[in-house]
């Protein structure tokens, strides 16, 4: 069996086998033993179904297998609490339950074998798992259900997020790890608001001829496990033990003392990476006779997310890798393994690259001092050309390059390079925190139109980043039809107006274009009153301030980016419009703003909503509940029309900030001992990149000695590019170096790309080219190199500004 | 109950692929009954991977203790014409996993072909047995996935007559006689696909095909006549022929339902009541419990039961008590699935009560908590059921789904400058009611305030300050500030804040051979008073009704002694649709969106 397996194994199952056990001792005895004095009754726990009067979790390491014994004892408060007396545990035909009921009397009623469901095998073929499942007897309010469950698992005892958490309150639970003593866990506690700190003791116990280390932790009062809307999928708020063994066999294992030990261990696990004659024979199909890297990147990682399934499944990711002709020839791959086969076949053209594993917003947040490896859930490629960087999405299918998802946006990662380039030295694991990115964009233009019936309305949509993402991959999929079938969707689920018709869509670098028409009917009020309402799209954020009150856990937004639209509305002749009051909110992360304008015979609406962070932490939830009550009113708006309306202009928007954007953090210090920290492409801090002194649209777009003009515009992710030969000589071809560069927060990140271009550009004339990439950009800074007689020029930076949008 | 079996599969099925993702090119079914309790198939099918997608492509075999299967083999044929075989260790026996509640012997065995691409044809055989004759396999010919070939032969000993119903009227076999031996043979070609979509809990087995019973058989010990629906409710009384039996320890339950009025209904709906409070719904399918109860006094002392077992506890507690009840099978499905003119008890998936002296006729389901005597869920209503032990025929259920789930919303409002505090009381029956019971007995104490945020108010609207509370079982206290919005001259505010999962069924395409699974229908009232200190409503008054067949509504929105009235009361039939009738619907729909008002504007 792999060793990745294995872990898988040891991660999401627990599968038992035979353990011989005693009966339970008296009820009062265990409960003595546990210095548990009372049990309570309803009244202490008004309205609460059951309260845990004491749950012990046991995890005994043997040698090569490990044993988890769980003892629960309920108290059933309410008719309601009955539930909690059905029980289902992982466990195959070998392992241990027993279980009881035992009424107020003090009378007891065993659960037999026989109404224990477990079921046999019933084929020849593999049984990976199964489980089984009781029912407690007879069980009324005011009862005590006890049940212990052994099972018995046939490998060590490496990892264990564990968590003290029911579904219902406990007033004592203890988590006992047993090892022999030259065994050795590092262990973190999670401590839920409101909990003491758990009462850890550590002592001996003897097993036959060896003694072991037992290390006993005591939570008092656990709260409940809830489950809340919009939580992220984590423990975030509840309490907990994170173990991690840090020693076996008296030998010291330190790969996961810090994240650069356990990068080293990931690239030991991986490398050398081997790119054979069918990876390089892949590499030399996917690339023909492409010679610009940007190119090349991107065929190379379209090719294999052509050909290699990514399934999603990192657990076994670290410990072991498929070897990247294997991964050619099974055509599967977790992500691990894709970004292995990614950066073998980069080797082969002499570039290097980097495992980048992320911290997702599913998992706990991680830290550089918060060493868990099961928290980095997201893996990604940054390959270096030699002129620039890309970011590799391995997680999943169908992702352009270097577009980063919401999910690792803001978030801790740990570089781990793979393979050094041609002439780059090798380089140490290092930890870094990825940006918030643009490209995320999903933006529509509408104009309204009236007759006399009807609003009829023409539409531009254009998505991008995470939103273009099901087009694409329906495109791969399918083709036309499904792309057809996709937009036909969005549109219904979306925009709520009847007869949709012409619709088109239209592939855009790094995203979607959408047009078409459609009706509204018109909304008479009274007499010649009429109200136009924004209610015909879908909401752009479904949280309420309501949502925020009282909650345990985190929410975890649904996306991160930009929804902004311009509504263009014609009313009928004649009529005035009554506009509700402008506004620009800001709350960090979110920021909204709508306006209105009068124009010539229309009103246009403009408004954004930017998301630059998923997450929304408890301490931000009283200024958010605020912010999102007031942009839940701005952005349901109303418009009024009539010609009785008195005429008015629309005001000014009202700004109210809520909470800014923390101060960015000062530049991160090599720590001793550490290796210095480093940034992947996409990844720079503010420090690695410096923010241009001045905003770029202000700097000089000329050559000192005055030979070319670069000028041009930024549409999304391409740059058009206008160059002028100022000189009376021919330029014969020229080599762009141009960074792509986007604000974020205070500072910017960049890409630089080069390019070669071969037509000459004659004397006096210009030649317009256009570059583009696969996310957008706000900026793009450009030098050029040229020959002019044998003499080599240099000249530059030309700075692009992000041209502010149509209105 | 069995029929279970299908829906879980495919409903396994349906979160793994979507339609046309791959197709069955060909599928060959050869099954050969021994006995009047045993019978060999053998299944041969290949499925071609039309896209990316496809390549998740897995065979899911249905097994329990009834059902063997063996043999399995199969072969990847890829698009460069290179074959591979499927090894064994891509074939593994999984259990079924459902909540704590219901415990089943039900298991799958997961044929997963590895390395599959687009164009890869996959061809699986393997063999099938059976011991219960129930299980046979049926035929279908129109499912989730295009079916290009098929054919399907069945042979039966004369002495082992099987009888067989067609979804289609075209569906004619082949049928030959040898010796003691009928053969009879279906062949179908490209029939295309059907599917269903909904909410995956109540998405129904729209697949086309031929099913197969024996006319008699032996199912454990039992013997099954499948000639008339009588038969085969003599059969459920056989089966759970000592199931009613009394036991003394249930006297003093009697004695204390009996212990207050004597009037039946009184007794009945007092038993009814101790049912609901003291049992737990826990099912145990395993074997012949699919459809055999425990007998009452072992679901007395349990404390649990699942449907059949509560209710012959309730029919034998009614009994002792001198009223006349029976059990009744009922399919839970949508009747337009059901087939009455071929009697199968795998027809079936629930259990209820049947007292035909009490009301006319009162149908009881043990197995909701929130629902009051006389009170039947809208998933038994108008549907199916069969009588067993007293008349012994089928019958349809009394159809009230327009009083079946209702919610209604009391509110009442004080116009402000800049906002309106409403305030009211949310009552519901049926599932919202049993869904108010389950936050109401929640460990999280926010649970009702989420339920009101997420279900019961509209998505996007400028809700704040929502406080729930519990006055009874089936009622919550509710309020919430909208802001009201300065328009000038006007004021524009939001006074229907609710949701209407219904209007979120208009942005489904209704599509040829999709089915549209939608649940239960449900019936929403907004009623809301709301006091304009001093300002009037500009909005015309509506007053409006319409009974669709699948929308009726009613909405009056006036203005009366300084107060506005907002009423809205609609009624969505749900239920399973095809595409035709989904247009309809959704016409109406937009009728009613069209006349809802959500937003009134005051001066």
């Amino acid at each position: 069996m792999r060793k990745g397996a294995l872990f898988l194994l040891a991660v999401l199952l627990h599968a038992p086998a035979i353990f011989a056990q005693v009966g339970f001792e008296p009820l009062s005895d265990t409960l003595a033993k546990y210095d548990i004095r009372t049990v309570p009754d309803q009244s202490a726990y008004p309205n609460t179904p059951a309260i845990g009067i004491l749950s012990v979790t046991e995890f005994r390491q043997f040698g090569l297998r490990q044993e988890r014994r769980y003892h629960r004892i309920v108290k059933i408060l309410t008719p309601q609490g009955k539930r909690y007396g059905n029980v289902k545990v992982p466990c195959d035909e070998s392992c241990h339950i027993e279980a009881r009921t035992i009424k107020p009397d003090g009378r007891i009623i065993n659960v037999r074998g026989s109404d224990v469901v477990h079921v046999e095998k019933l084929s020849g073929y593999q049984t990976p798992y199964t489980f089984s499942q009781f029912a407690l007897p007879a069980v009324e309010a005011g009862d005590v259900i006890e049940y212990a469950v052994t099972n018995k698992i046939d490998y060590p005892l490496y990892i264990e997020d564990f968590g003290f958490a029911e579904n219902y309150p406990v007033i004592k639970s203890i988590f006992v790890l047993i090892h022999p003593d030259d065994y050795s866990y590092a262990y973190t506690q999670r401590i839920a608001a409101g909990m003491e700190p758990f009462k850890v003791q550590k002592d001996q116990v003897r097993d036959g001829q060896n003694y072991n280390v037992r290390t006993t932790f005591t939570a008092l009062n656990v709260p409940p496990a809830l489950s809340e809307p919009l939580a992220p999928d984590t423990h975030d708020g509840e309490a907990g033990i994170r173990l991690l063994i840090n020693g076996k066999s008296m030998r010291k294992l330190d790969v996961f003392e810090d994240w650069w030990s356990f990068g080293g261990f990931v690239e030991d696990n991986a490398g050398p990476l081997i790119d054979g004659l069918k990876v390089k024979n892949f590499v030399t199909q996917a690339i023909g006779t492409n010679t610009d890297p940007a190119t090349i990147v991107k065929l190379v990682y379209q090719a294999a997310d052509h050909k290699i399934r990514i399934y999603q499944d990192i657990s076994g990711g670290g410990f072991d890798f498929q070897p990247p002709e294997k991964t050619l020839e099974r055509k599967v791959a977790g992500p691990y393994d894709f970004a292995v086969f990614l950066a073998s076949c980069f080797k082969s053209l002499n570039w290097g690259s980097e495992l980048v594993l992320v911290n997702g917003h599913s998992r706990e947040e991680a830290s550089k001092t918060a060493v868990f490896p099961l928290d980095l859930d997201l893996v990604f490629l940054n390959v270096k050309t030699g002129s620039a960087e890309f970011l590799l999405d391995c997680n999943e299918n169908g992702m352009p390059a270097n577009v980063l998802p919401a999910e690792s946006m803001n978030r801790f990662a740990l570089g781990i390079p793979l393979t050094s380039g041609k002439g780059m030295s090798s380089m140490a694991p290092y930890t870094t925190s990825m940006p918030y990115r643009e490209g995320n964009r999903n933006h529509l233009d509408m104009d309204a139109v009236s007759d006399a019936q009807n609003w009829n309305l023409t539409f531009h949509w254009v998505l991008s980043g995470d939103y273009q993402e099901p087009f694409v991959r329906a495109y791969r999929n399918q083709g036309d039809a499904e792309v057809r079938k996709e937009v036909s969707d969005y549109l219904r689920e979306n925009l709520h107006a009847s007869e949709v018709k012409d619709v088109n869509y239209q592939f855009v670098t790094n995203g979607i274009q959408l047009d078409g028409k459609a009706t509204l009917p018109r909304h008479t009020i009274r007499g010649n009153l009429e109200l136009f309402q924004r209610d015909f799209l879908s909401s752009d954020i479904d949280v309420s301030s309501s949502m925020l009150e009282k909650r345990v856990h985190s929410v975890l937004l649904p996306y991160a980016g930009e929804v902004s639209a311009t509504f263009k509305i014609h009313p009928a002749a004649g009529s005035r419009v009554a506009v509700p009051p402008a506004y620009d909110l800001e709350c960090h992360p979110l920021h909204y703003a709508i306006s209105y304008q009068n124009q010539p015979n229309a009103i246009v609406v403009d408004e954004k909503l930017s998301i630059r962070d998923l997450l929304i932490k408890p301490d931000q939830f009283a200024k958010m509940g605020q912010f999102l009550d007031q942009y839940h009113e701005a952005h349901s708006w109303a418009l009024l029309m009539s010609p009785d309306l008195p005429a008015s202009s629309p005001a000014a928007p009202i700004k109210i900030v809520y909470a800014t954007a923390p101060a960015p953090a000062p530049a991160p210090k090599p720590e001793a001992g550490a290796p210095k920290p480093q940034t992947p492409a996409t990844a720079k801090p503010a420090s690695a990149t410096p923010a241009p002194a001045a905003k770029p649209a202000e700097k000089a777009n000329s050559c000192k000695d005055a030979r070319v003009m670069i000028k041009g515009t930024i549409e999304y992710h391409q740059a058009n590019l206008n160059v002028q030969n100022l000189t009376a000589d021919t330029i014969d071809s020229a080599t762009f170096t141009i960074s792509f560069g986007s604000y974020v927060s205070d500072a910017s990140s960049e890409i630089r790309n080069t390019y070669e271009r071969k037509e000459p550009i004659p004397a006096g004339q210009t030649k317009s080219w256009s570059f583009g990439m696969e996310t957008s950009f706000d900026y793009v800074k450009v030098y050029i190199k040229f020959m002019q007689k044998g003499v080599l020029h240099e000249c530059g930076p030309f700075w692009i500004p992000h041209e502010p949008e149509k209105q | 109950m069995i029929k279970a079996l299908a829906i879980s599969i495919l409903c396994l099925v349906s979160s793994l692929l979507f339609a046309a993702d791959y197709e069955i090119s060909s599928a060959n079914h050869v099954v050969s009954i021994e006995s009047d309790s045993f019978a060999t198939e053998h299944h041969t099918e290949t499925v071609k991977i039309l896209n990316e997608e496809g390549i998740d492509y897995r065979k899911l075999i249905a097994v329990n203790p009834y059902i063997q299967v063996s043999n399995i083999r199969g072969t990847i044929t890829f698009p460069d014409g290179h074959t591979a075989p499927i090894k064994k260790e891509h074939i593994a026996e999984l259990p079924l996993s459902g909540g704590s509640e219901t415990m089943s012997d039900l298991k799958v065995i997961a044929v997963v072909p590895q390395a599959l691409e687009k164009g890869c044809s996959v061809t699986i055989e393997y063999d099938r047995s059976i011991t219960s004759l129930l299980y046979l396999d049926p035929w279908v010919y129109a499912g989730y996935f295009p079916i290009k070939n098929t054919h399907y032969s069945i042979s039966y000993p004369n002495r082992v007559p099987i009888k067989y119903v067609a979804d289609d009227a075209s569906i004619v076999p082949k049928k030959t006689e040898l010796a003691d031996k009928t053969t009879l043979v279906f062949e179908s070609a490209s029939s295309g696909e059907v599917s269903v979509i909904g909410q995956t809990h109540d998405l129904e087995d729209v697949q086309r095909g031929v099913e197969f019973v024996p006319l008699k058989c032996t199912t454990d010990k039992y013997l099954l006549s499948t000639e008339t629906w009588a038969a085969v409710a003599q059969w459920f009384s056989d089966v759970s022929k000592f199931a009613a039996q009394w036991d003394p320890a249930l006297d003093p339950i009697v004695q204390e339902a009996q212990s207050g009025s004597k009037a039946p209904e009184d007794v009945a709906d007092a038993l009814y009541r101790y049912i609901q409070k003291n049992y737990a719904y826990t099912a145990v399918e395993v074997g012949i419990g699919g459809f055999k109860p425990r007998f009452a006094k072992q679901t007395f002392g349990n404390k649990y039961g699942d449907c059949k077992d509560l209710a012959f506890l309730y029919v034998t507690l009614l009994r002792k008590a001198g009223i006349e009840a029976y059990p009744a099978l009922i399919s839970t499905h949508s009747p337009r699935l059901f087939r009455s003119n071929f009697p199968n008890p795998l027809q079936f998936n629930h259990c209820i009560a049947y007292l035909p002296k009490i009301r006319n006729g009162t149908w009881v389901d043990c197995t909701v908590k929130s629902f009051r005597f006389g009170e039947i869920p809208a998933e038994d209503q108008g549907k199916y059921s069969l009588i067993a032990g007293g008349p012994n025929n089928l019958v349809q259920v009394p159809d009230d789904r327009r009083n079946a789930n209702v919610m209604k919303i009391t509110l009442n409002g004080v116009l402000g400058d800049k906002e309106i505090h409403w305030t009211g009381m949310m009552e519901a029956t049926g599932i919202p009611a049993e869904i108010m019971e389950m936050v109401r007995s929640a460990v999280n104490r926010n649970s009702s305030r989420f339920f009101a945020i997420q279900q019961l108010m509209a998505p996007d609207v400028p809700l704040q300050k929502l406080e729930t509370s519990q006055v009874a079982e089936r009622s919550m206290n509710i309020g919430f500030v909208l802001p009201v919005v300065e328009t000038r001259p006007y004021k524009l505010t939001l006074v229907n804040t609710i949701r209407y999962p219904a209007l979120e069924y208009l942005s489904i395409e209704p599509k040829p051979e999709q089915y549209l699974s939608l649940g239960s229908p449900v019936r929403v009232i907004v009623d809301a008073t709301l006091d304009l200190a001093g300002h009037h409503l500009i909005t015309n008054p509506v007053n409006s009704e319409k009974n669709g067949n699948y929308v009726a509504y009613k909405v009056e929105i006036s203005e009366q002694q300084g107060k506005m009235h907002y009423f809205a009361d609609a009624f969505f039939a749900n239920g399973l649709l095809g595409d035709k009738e989904m247009q309809d619907g959704q016409q109406e729909l937009r009728s009613f969106a069209a006349l809802l008002n959500r937003t009134v504007v005051l001066q």
